[in-house]
Parts: C-alpha cells; sequence; structure tokens
C-alpha cells in the first residue's frame, strides 16, 4: 500500500472532470489518466468510475458518445460540457482552499495556539 | 438545460431499457478487455490477465445496478420489479393474502361508507350558486327562538335591511287539484316573488314570479314542478298560459320547476306548486303579530359577514319594536346558515359514526402490520440473504413497502366494491330525515379518499416490519437462520398487541355509550305511539268553499264516519296542525281573570293543536287528568280546551288546571280547560310552551 492513497468519498467526481478536461475519453481512458497524473498514487476501485460518470452524464456536466478507439475499438467517449468546465473550476477552488485551510492547521505549532 | 438534459436521459432510460441495459454491459466489459490487453502487453499470461482485470474492477453486478440507478428513470424499473417480487410472494402464502385483504378491505369499505355519507351531507357545497352565502331567516320571540316571521314584519325586513341582496319568505300548503283527471291534495308552498331567484334555481322553461305578482289582487298564477308537469301535463310543451285548477281557481302556469332541485327545510320542502304568498286567502296575513309559519332565506350581499347582517338585522328589527311596539316588543331576526339549518344535528352523528369507523379501521392496520410482522420473522433469512447479495437497506425496505402497498390496493379495491354496496344499502335503511340524503353518492372526492386510505394504510402497516428488517445484521441472521433477532420481534409485537388492545378498548367504550345513548333514546316516552298511525290530508271539494258552517261540519263528520265504519279502522280524528313534529300553528293567549294584556308581549306564545274526541285513541296519549273531549263538545256547547303536562306545569304550577280558563288572542275566544294530557316530547323540543288540544269543533273557522 505504500505510496498509494484512498481517495476522498465526494473526490471521484472531481478528478473525472479533470482528466476529461484534457479532451474526450473512453472511460477506461480516464482511469488510466487520473493514474498517469497522480503518479500512481491514487487508488481508484475501476468499477466505480462508471456510476459516476452516468451520474455526470445525467446532471448535465458531461455528453456520451459511442465512437472508435485507436485500436478499432466500439467505446463510449466522454467529454465536458460548458457546465461541467464551470463545475471543474467551482470544485477544483473549493477542494485548493480546504487543502490550504487543512494544510495550515497541520503546520500550526503548539505554542502558536 | 440540466433539467433538460435530465428529462432527456429519463426518457432515454423509461423507454429504452434493455437496450440501455445492453449498452451499460457493453461498456463495463469494454474497460475489462482494455484492462486485459494493457496487462497481457506487459507480459501478464492471458488467463491470469483476465482474473485479475476482473478483481481489479469490483463488484461487477453492483456497479451494474449503481450505473442503472445513476441513470435515473432506474425507479419505474425497480417498482415493477418489486410489484413482480411482491405478488410472487403474496401468491405463495394466499392464508395470510387472504386475512390481510379482508381485514383491510372491510375497514377500508366501511370508512368509504360513512365518508360518502359524511361528503355529501357535510362536506359538499349546497347545490346552489354560492351557497356559502344562503341564510335562513326567522323571527325570534319570547319562547320561540326560531319562530315564524308575519308577512308585514317581512316586508318591512325587505325594504329595510342592507345586508341582503334578497331576502324571500316560505310556507306550506295543501292545494285541491281538480279538473285534471281525478281531484287529488297537492303539496305547495306559498313563496314570495324572490325565492327561486334567490337561490339560482332556474325554470325548466318559463319564469319564476314577479314583484307584481306578489302584490294584492294580482291575478293568480302558479309554477309547478317538473313532476306534476309530467304527470298532469304529459309533459306538453305548451303548457305555459294554461291554467290549473286550484282550490277551484284557475292558476296561470308561469313556469316550470326542475325535478332536480331539492330543498328541505323547517318550513320548506320542494313541492309540486308553488304560488305567490299573496293568493293565500287567510284573513291573518296581513296581520303583523301572527304566527302562521312563514319563514325566510336570504343571500348575503358579497363582503357582509353574518355578524354584520346580524347587527343590521338587529337594528331593523329594533326601529321596528319602536314603530309598533304591540306586536314586535322583544321580536327579533335569528339568522342561521343554510347548510346548519339543514345539516343540523346530524353533524355531530356523522363525525362521530367517522371517528369510530376510523378506529375500526386503525385496527384492521394494527392487526395486518402484527400478521405482517409474524411473517416477516420467517423472512429474516431471505432478506439476510438479499443484503448480503448487495442489495441495500433502502431497496430491501421499498421491496416490504411494496409488498404492503400491493395489500392495500388489493384491499382498497375491494373496499371500494363493499362501499358501493354499503352506501346503498345505508341509504335505504337510514332514517329518511337524513338531509341531502338525494345528494349522497360514491363521487371522486371519495374515491380518492379510499386510494388514500389503503396506500396510508400500505405504509403504515409496510413500515414496521421494513424498519425491524433492515436493522437486522444479515451476518448473524445468516449464520443462526433467522432466529437471531428473535428478541426484537418480540417487542415490536408486544407494542402492537398493546397499541391495539388500546384501540379496541377505546372503541368498545365509544360503542358502548352510543348503544348506551341509543336504548335511552328509543326508551324515551315520547307521548304518542306512532305505530300503525296513518296520516294523510284532506280538503272538501272547492264547492263547499262559500258552504254554511253547519255544511262544513255535516261534511267532515261523514268523512268521520265512514272511515270509522271501514273494517280494521280502530279511531279517528281529523286535526289541524296536530301531527307530531310538523306543527307551525302558533297561538298567543292569556290566562282568563286577568284583562288582556295591552301588549302582545305580555301574552304566551304556544302551539295549538285542533283535534276530535279519537285522537287520543288514535295517538294513544295517556290522559292525565280530568277528560278528553267528547261527542257533547260541540257547536252547541261551552268552548272547552285540553292542555299538555308541560303547559300544567308552566302555567298553573302546583294547582289543578280543570277548571281554569285561557283566551286566545286571534279569536278572542275564551274556553275551559278540562283536561290534562301526557307531553308529546317530539314537541316539547321545539317549543317551549306546547299546548292545548282545542275541540275541533270550531275547525270551521279555519277553513
Amino acid at each position: 500500500m505504500t505510496g498509494e492513497a484512498q481517495i476522498l468519498p465526494g473526490t471521484l467526481d472531481l478528478l473525472i472532470l479533470k482528466a476529461a478536461s484534457l479532451g474526450p475519453l473512453h472511460g477506461y481512458g480516464i482511469l488510466l489518466r487520473i493514474e498517469q497524473i497522480s503518479g500512481r498514487a491514487l487508488l481508484i476501485e475501476q468499477g466505480a468510475l462508471y456510476p459516476a460518470l452516468f451520474r455526470l452524464v445525467r446532471q448535465g456536466l458531461m455528453t456520451a458518445s459511442w465512437g472508435t478507439s485507436q485500436n478499432n475499438r466500439r467505446a463510449k467517449f466522454y467529454e465536458l460540457t460548458t457546465a461541467g468546465r464551470e463545475r471543474l473550476q467551482e470544485e477544483a477552488e473549493g477542494w485548493n482552499r480546504l487543502v490550504a485551510a487543512v494544510a495550515s492547521v497541520l503546520a500550526a505549532q503548539p505554542e502558536e495556539s | 438545460m440540466k433539467l433538460l438534459a435530465y428529462l432527456r436521459s429519463l426518457a432515454t432510460a423509461l423507454f429504452h431499457r434493455s437496450r440501455i441495459q445492453g449498452e451499460i454491459e457493453d461498456e463495463l466489459r469494454s474497460h475489462i478487455q482494455y484492462r486485459v490487453d494493457d496487462l497481457e502487453r506487459s507480459g501478464v499470461p492471458r488467463t491470469e490477465a483476465e482474473r485479475r482485470a476482473r478483481v481489479e474492477f469490483g463488484g461487477y453486478q453492483r456497479f451494474r445496478e449503481e450505473c442503472r440507478e445513476a441513470m435515473g428513470g432506474h425507479l419505474v424499473e425497480t417498482i415493477v420489479q418489486d410489484v413482480r417480487v411482491g405478488l410472487r410472494m403474496l401468491r405463495k402464502s394466499p392464508g395470510f393474502a387472504a386475512a390481510a385483504i379482508l381485514t383491510l378491505a372491510l375497514g377500508i369499505g366501511v370508512n368509504t361508507v360513512i365518508f360518502s355519507i359524511v361528503n355529501g351531507v357535510l362536506l359538499n357545497p349546497l347545490p346552489f350558486p354560492q351557497p356559502d352565502r344562503l341564510v335562513t331567516l326567522h323571527e325570534s320571540k319570547p319562547n320561540f327562538a326560531q319562530g315564524s316571521i308575519s308577512y308585514p314584519n317581512f316586508l318591512d325586513w325587505q325594504k329595510d335591511n342592507r345586508a341582503f341582496s334578497a331576502m324571500a319568505l316560505a310556507r306550506r300548503y295543501a292545494f285541491s287539484l281538480t279538473g285534471r283527471g281525478d281531484a287529488e291534495q297537492v303539496n305547495a308552498e306559498f313563496v314570495s316573488a324572490d325565492f327561486f331567484s334567490l337561490l339560482g334555481v332556474n325554470p325548466v322553461f318559463g319564469r319564476t314570479f314577479t314583484l307584481e305578482e306578489e302584490q294584492a289582487g294580482a291575478g293568480p298564477v302558479a309554477l309547478i314542478s317538473e313532476g306534476l308537469w309530467r304527470r298532469k301535463f304529459d309533459a306538453a310543451p305548451n303548457v305555459l298560459g294554461q291554467t290549473i285548477t286550484l282550490d277551484g281557481r284557475n292558476y296561470t302556469i308561469v313556469g316550470v320547476i326542475p325535478a332536480s332541485f331539492h330543498l328541505r327545510l323547517p318550513s320548506f320542502h320542494e313541492q309540486d306548486v308553488y304560488a305567490p304568498i299573496r293568493q293565500w286567502n287567510n284573513p291573518l296575513l296581513m296581520n303583523r303579530g301572527a304566527g302562521l309559519g312563514f319563514h325566510g332565506i336570504a343571500r348575503l350581499k358579497p363582503g357582509v359577514t353574518l355578524e354584520q347582517a346580524r347587527a343590521d338585522m338587529d337594528e331593523v328589527t329594533r326601529n321596528l319594536a319602536a314603530d309598533f311596539p304591540d306586536t314586535d316588543q322583544g321580536a327579533s331576526a335569528s339568522i342561521v346558515p343554510l347548510k346548519e339549518q339543514i345539516v343540523g344535528d346530524v353533524r355531530q352523528i356523522l363525525v362521530v359514526l367517522l371517528g369510530a369507523v376510523g378506529f375500526v379501521l386503525l385496527i384492521a392496520c394494527v392487526n395486518v402490520a402484527s400478521l405482517m410482522l409474524a411473517r416477516s420473522a420467517g423472512r429474516s433469512r431471505e432478506f439476510a440473504v438479499r443484503t448480503a447479495l448487495g442489495a441495500s437497506r433502502g431497496r430491501v425496505i421499498r421491496q416490504l413497502l411494496t409488498e404492503s402497498l400491493l395489500l392495500g390496493i388489493a384491499a382498497g379495491g375491494i373496499g371500494l366494491f363493499l362501499a358501493i354496496w354499503g352506501t346503498r344499502a345505508a341509504l335505504k335503511f337510514l332514517p329518511a330525515t337524513l338531509p341531502r340524503a338525494e345528494e349522497i353518492g360514491l363521487d371522486f372526492h371519495v374515491l380518492a379518499f379510499t386510494m388514500a386510505i389503503s396506500l396510508l394504510v400500505g405504509t403504515l402497516f409496510g413500515l414496521a416490519p421494513a424498519l425491524r428488517a433492515s436493522q437486522s445484521n444479515p451476518h448473524t441472521a445468516l449464520k443462526e437462520g433467522g432466529r437471531g433477532s428473535s428478541g426484537t420481534q418480540h417487542r415490536a409485537l408486544n407494542t402492537l398487541v398493546v397499541v391495539e388492545m388500546a384501540v379496541a378498548l377505546v372503541l368498545l367504550i365509544g360503542a358502548g355509550l352510543m348503544v348506551r345513548s341509543l336504548i335511552r333514546l328509543w326508551s324515551v316516552d315520547p307521548g304518542f305511539n306512532p305505530g300503525n298511525v296513518l296520516t294523510f290530508g284532506l280538503s272538501l271539494p272547492p264547492t263547499m268553499m262559500n258552504a254554511s258552517p253547519d255544511r262544513i261540519r255535516a261534511a267532515f263528520r261523514e268523512v268521520d264516519n265512514k272511515l270509522a265504519s271501514t273494517p280494521n279502522i280502530k279511531a279517528v280524528s281529523q286535526t289541524w296542525g296536530a301531527l307530531p313534529m310538523s306543527v307551525d300553528d302558533e297561538q298567543l293567549f292569556w290566562l282568563d281573570g286577568q284583562p288582556r294584556p295591552t301588549n302582545q308581549n305580555d301574552m304566551n306564545w304556544a302551539v295549538d293543536y285542533i283535534v276530535e274526541p279519537d285522537y287520543l285513541r288514535v295517538m294513544e296519549t295517556p290522559l292525565k287528568r280530568g277528560r278528553f273531549f267528547t261527542s257533547q263538545d260541540n257547536e252547541h256547547s261551552p268552548l272547552v280546551a285540553v292542555i299538555d303536562e308541560v303547559f300544567a306545569h308552566k302555567y298553573f304550577p302546583g294547582q289543578n288546571p280543570i277548571g281554569k280558563r285561557i283566551t286566545l288572542n286571534n279569536s278572542g275566544k275564551t274556553m275551559e280547560i278540562v283536561g290534562v294530557v301526557a307531553a308529546a316530547a317530539m314537541l316539547s323540543r321545539r317549543t317551549a310552551a306546547p299546548f292545548s288540544h282545542e275541540s275541533a269543533k270550531n275547525k270551521s273557522q279555519f277553513r
């Protein structure tokens, strides 16, 4: 388990949005991209990706369309909508604020408090 | 946009279910295939790659389910599935299903019957435009909270008030209809001109009365009912302008009142003939102090409240009392909303009944809930298996709720049939006096009520076992084969039993009290025995109108003799105003030995009967003191009267009333009291001073 972290509940959506923001991807591609940009530090239960994708499509944050992948296999490609981009921005800012706040709490020295 | 996207995906999910399911599987499988390919490329042997890909993917079935749920529209699908499983479960235990459904159906059926009646009588608005603006009017006098309004007072009320947009008056009457087949006594109402337009009742054709037709000396006109029009005029379209002979006079027909018109008030019933008030040839009609049984209806002006109307009428009657102290002192207007007047005492009874059957339904629910609970104990293993296979807690609860809703709906359906049948039966056996009975029926409200009850009941008794099932730990349940949670179950069952006992006890006490009141009501001595007593109206032919009193007396006596000589008739008495509960003849009187009071308010009101010697034998009213009338009390003997016990107690307390004398204001005649009879209980409710039985011999004065 060294170097790997379970992702926090609720952050999967953020990761998916981020991964897909760089261009249309199919489900497996999204998984690979998250693994790749996190340096394989984040552990995702692979199947859990799909309910999240369906949910995001239903919320109108992504669109899905069937197409053909590089190795000529039929696959469903996901792409961010405008609403999806806005949501990604909001969530990313919220996440950064949270991280900064938690970090500053953790960095606090006993005598300062 | 979001909503649109949502709706689109919902529609897709709903309408292309199987295709979507296929696509989900395609997508998940292709993911696994990609993974297998990648692993193979990195040197893992194919079989091992396939195994690892599957493990890494996680619970395939679960994610597939979750995908479908995430797509929306999933709810409908699970419901269909739940219903299918639910039906299968119920079919597997037909005994349980039958018991539960029948118990509930009975409860729902009885509730719907009572609600139908409550709905028809209490909740539905009256079938007139803006019914909440309609009120009834009475003149309240000392002794009579809802006494009759004299016609001159009514005319002044109509003229002086500012609260009502219209006001009308009515009084019952019976006409002799001749000249169209057999002569017939038809029930009629004398009404003031505005009566029908005030209610918003439009004639089938023709018109209602005009103000001119209510004036003295106006030509006789009449409205007839649709029923009479069909019966006596063969529904002839040219009936308008034809004449109808009533009491020997020709009335011109100006309109036909629709058969759908129903109105039952103490002083008004829908009848076959309506005539303007002024056509009544009663010499007392224009007497301001006469109590002739007229009662009014009125329509409040928009925005005027009942209180404002009462204040306004107080002012009107105060002014009249100042102008006519002799007759109007102490008289005021009593205003009662029309619906209240019609529904009257029945409201309380119905509400109590509704409460009682509500408890019955509650008991039925508790019964079914305990049945469900007992059954769910045997099924906890099944639920444990489902949970272990990935069914969420909500899913299990939903399944149980669906099953109970199925029971509820089935019971609601059967209950509805019971209700249709029961409402018909109830209407047949309920007292004919139930107000608005003709308006009672199963309608949309009742249907909605039944559905609401059955759904509510389903949720209610489905919830307890469902919650219990969801609390149990699947692991324990599986291990112990469903015996693990028996402690919880016992506690829940105990609670149910306690609740059921409590509700049953309340119901039992309520029912007991109701039965006791009923027994009391039955054992009340009404002062007469209505069994085997027949009543009918009687009028002499119009040709007798101007006959001498002697001839009229002879004609009435002949009727008596003919009836009395008919086999199986024990006793005969002609009466005036002497049928219990239909009394409306009020008389002012004073005790003899005192000077005539200068003011009518110093006199006393009483209800006045005119009867023949056999009246006591017909009604089986006990004679308490003195004697009743005999055939010797005739036109040649001194005037005599019989009073009832209430009258005796009120005006001759502690004295023997026999031999005392009273004087009637209308006729100025003094009569001697010769006897005291038991009070008729039905009367004393409406009149504070039920009174005398006057000998029939001076009856001719009323013809």
